[in-house]
C-alpha cells in the first residue's frame, strides 16, 4: 500500500495525530524521508505535511532566539543575526540539500547525519514540543538531550521549535571532518562550548556526532575542563578522558578506531583554538 | 485504489496542470506527466543532482520533492534556459568539452545559472560549493568549472 500524504494547517491536531498513530511521521523538508517513499519502503504509511506557519517563524534579534521546526538551513543562512550557526549548517548537503532540509529533520536524522543538531546540543538547546502536557497551543520545553534518548522515528515527538541563549564572541567553536569535499557525511562532528569566567572554565559543553547513532553529550571529558584554566594540560586531560567515557560505532565511512583518533584529534585542535 | 491529486504549477513561465499520484515525486511528474525530460533520473535519493530544478529560484533535488508541494509555484527547468538561442552555459559546456555522456549536464547547468543569478560573479571555490549537490563521473569536473569561468567573464565582460 503506497504512503498516505495528508495535509494539516494546525501543528497541534497534527501532535494529536502523531500521538494516536505510531506509523504517522512528519515530512519537513523531505531529504530523508522521501528517497525511503521512492524505494517503497513499506514502513512508511502515514506522512503529514504540516503548513502551520509558527514551524517557519524565527526570533533573532534579542537575547533568546527561536527557531520553527520548518526552517531550512539556507534560511537560517540568510539570517546574520544566527552567523554563529553558519558553520553547522553550510556543512549539510550542497546549496540544492539546504534549500530543502530544515531544521526539525536534523533533530532526527542519523548518524552520519544531524550536524546541526550536534551544535545545538553543544549550545544547550531547549526544544518546544507541539501539544505538549500543558495543553495544545501552550508547549513545554525540554531539553534537546531528550530527543537523542529517543531510539524509534514512529514515537519522536512533534517538535515545534528551538530556543537557545546568544552565545558569547568565541564561546563555541564547530568542526566537522568528513573524507570527501567540500562536501560529505560526517567521520566525526565536534561542538564545544565553553562559558569562561576569571580566566577559569565555569561550565563547558562537548557535543559529538557520528560515536553514536544520535547526537551526544561527551559530559565526562567536559568535567575535567571545569573549574580548570584552559591549558595544554587541561586539553591533554580531556582528550585522554574522550575514549573513556564513549565507544565510536563503526561503519562503512570509517572504523570506530579511526573515529575515536579523529574525535580527540579534532577536540585537542577545536581547544587551542580557544585558548 | 490509488489516488490522483490535482496539481497546478507554473513550469518555466507556462501554467501546467497534471493529476499527480499520491506521494509522488516532482521529477516523476515532469518526465513522465509533462513530458519535460530535461530533469534526469540519477539515483532517486537525493545523492547526484541530475535532477535539479528550481522552485520559486531555489534549486532543489526535484526527484526527492514531493509534487504536491509545488502547487502555485514557479517551477524551473533546464529546458526553460533556452530560446531561440542557447543559454550561455549550454554553449561553453559544448565548447569547453565539459558535456561528455551528458547525464549530469541539465543539472549542473541549472546549479549553476541559479549561482550566476544570485552572484553574477562568483570565484572558483564558490563555483565549486555550487555544484557540490551534482555528480559528474565523466569529466573529472575541471571543464565544467571552466566553462562555467568562462561565462563569468564573458558575461563580466558584457557580452552574451
Ligand atoms: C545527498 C544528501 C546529503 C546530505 N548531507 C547531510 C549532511 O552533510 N549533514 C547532515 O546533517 N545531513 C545531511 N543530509 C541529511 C538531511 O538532508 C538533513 O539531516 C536534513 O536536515 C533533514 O531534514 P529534512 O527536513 O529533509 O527531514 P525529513 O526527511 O523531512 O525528516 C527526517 C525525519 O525527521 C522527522 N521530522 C521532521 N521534522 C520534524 C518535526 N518538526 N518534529 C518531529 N519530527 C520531525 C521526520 O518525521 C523524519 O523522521 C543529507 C541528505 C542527502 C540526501
Ligand atoms: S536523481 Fe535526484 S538527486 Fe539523483
Ligand atoms: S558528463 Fe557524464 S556524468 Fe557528467
Amino acid at each position: 500500500m503506497p504512503v498516505k500524504i495528508e495535509s494539516m494547517a494546525d501543528l497541534d491536531a497534527a501532535a494529536q495525530v502523531l500521538a494516536g498513530d505510531k506509523t504517522a511521521q512528519v515530512l519537513g523538508g523531505g531529504t530523508i524521508l522521501m528517497p525511503r517513499v521512492n524505494a517503497g519502503d513499506v514502513a512508511l504509511r502515514r506522512l503529514l505535511r504540516i503548513s502551520d506557519p509558527v514551524l517557519r517563524k524565527m526570533t533573532v534579534g534579542g537575547p533568546e532566539i527561536t527557531i520553527g521546526a520548518g526552517v531550512s538551513m539556507a534560511d537560517i543562512l540568510a539570517q546574520q543575526g544566527l552567523a554563529f550557526l553558519h558553520p553547522a549548517a553550510v556543512c549539510v548537503g550542497g546549496p540544492a540539500i539546504r534549500n530543502m532540509a530544515t531544521l526539525g529533520g536534523n533533530l532526527f536524522a542519523k548518524a552520519p547525519y544531524g550536524d546541526l543538531a550536534v551544535l545545538l546540543l553543544a549550545l544547550g538547546t531547549e526544544v518546544s514540543l507541539a501539544g505538549g502536557r500543558t495543553g495544545p497551543g501552550a508547549a513545554r520545553r525540554d531539553p534537546i538531550e531528550v530527543l537523542f534518548r529517543q531510539s524509534t522515528d514512529a514515537r519522536a515527538p512533534l517538535v515545534r521549535a528551538v530556543h537557545l541563549a546568544r552565545p558569547k564572541a568565541g564561546q563555541v567553536q564547530f568542526h566537522k571532518m568528513a573524507r570527501t569535499n567540500p562536501r560529505g557525511p560526517a567521520v566525526v562532528t565536534l561542538a564545544v562550548s565553553l562559558e569562561v569566567s576569571a580566566g577559569r572554565i565555569a561550565k563547558a559543553r562537548i557535543a559529538l556526532g557520528g560515536i553514536e547513532t544520535r547526537p551526544c553529550l561527551a559530559v565526562g571529558v567536559a568535567r575535567t575542563l571545569e573549574g580548570a584554566a584552559l591549558s595544554e594540560a587541561a586539553i591533554t586531560r580531556a582528550c585522554a578522558e574522550v575514549l573513556r567515557e564513549l565507544t565510536p560505532r563503526s561503519d562503512a565511512l570509517a572504523s570506530g578506531w579511526y573515529r575515536g583518533e579523529m574525535a580527540q584529534l579534532h577536540l585537542r585542535r577545536i581547544l587551542q583554538q580557544m585558548m | 485504489m490509488m489516488v490522483k491529486k490535482p496539481l497546478e504549477f507554473r513550469l518555466n513561465g507556462t501554467e501546467v496542470a497534471v493529476f499527480a499520484d499520491e506521494a509522488e515525486n516532482l521529477l516523476s511528474v515532469l518526465r513522465a506527466k509533462v513530458g519535460d525530460l530535461t530533469p534526469k533520473y540519477g539515483c532517486g535519493q537525493g545523492g547526484c543532482g541530475a535532477c535539479m530544478v528550481t522552485i520559486d529560484g531555489r534549486t532543489v533535488l526535484s526527484c526527492i520533492t514531493l509534487a504536491e508541494t509545488v502547487a502555485g509555484a514557479d517551477v524551473g527547468t533546464l529546458a526553460g534556459l533556452s530560446g531561440e538561442r542557447l543559454d550561455p552555459l549550454q554553449e561553453a559546456f559544448m565548447d569547453g568539452f565539459a558535456a561528455q555522456c551528458g547525464y549530469c549536464t541539465p543539472g549542473m547547468i541549472v546549479a549553476a545559472r541559479a549561482l550566476l543569478q544570485h552572484n553574477p560573479t562568483p570565484d572558483r571555490d564558490q563555483i565549486i560549493e555550487a555544484i557540490s549537490d551534482n555528480i559528474c563521473r565523466c569529466t573529472g569536473y575541471e571543464p565544467i568549472i571552466e566553462a562555467i569561468q568562462s561565462v563569468v567573464a564573458q558575461e563580466r565582460a558584457g557580452g552574451s
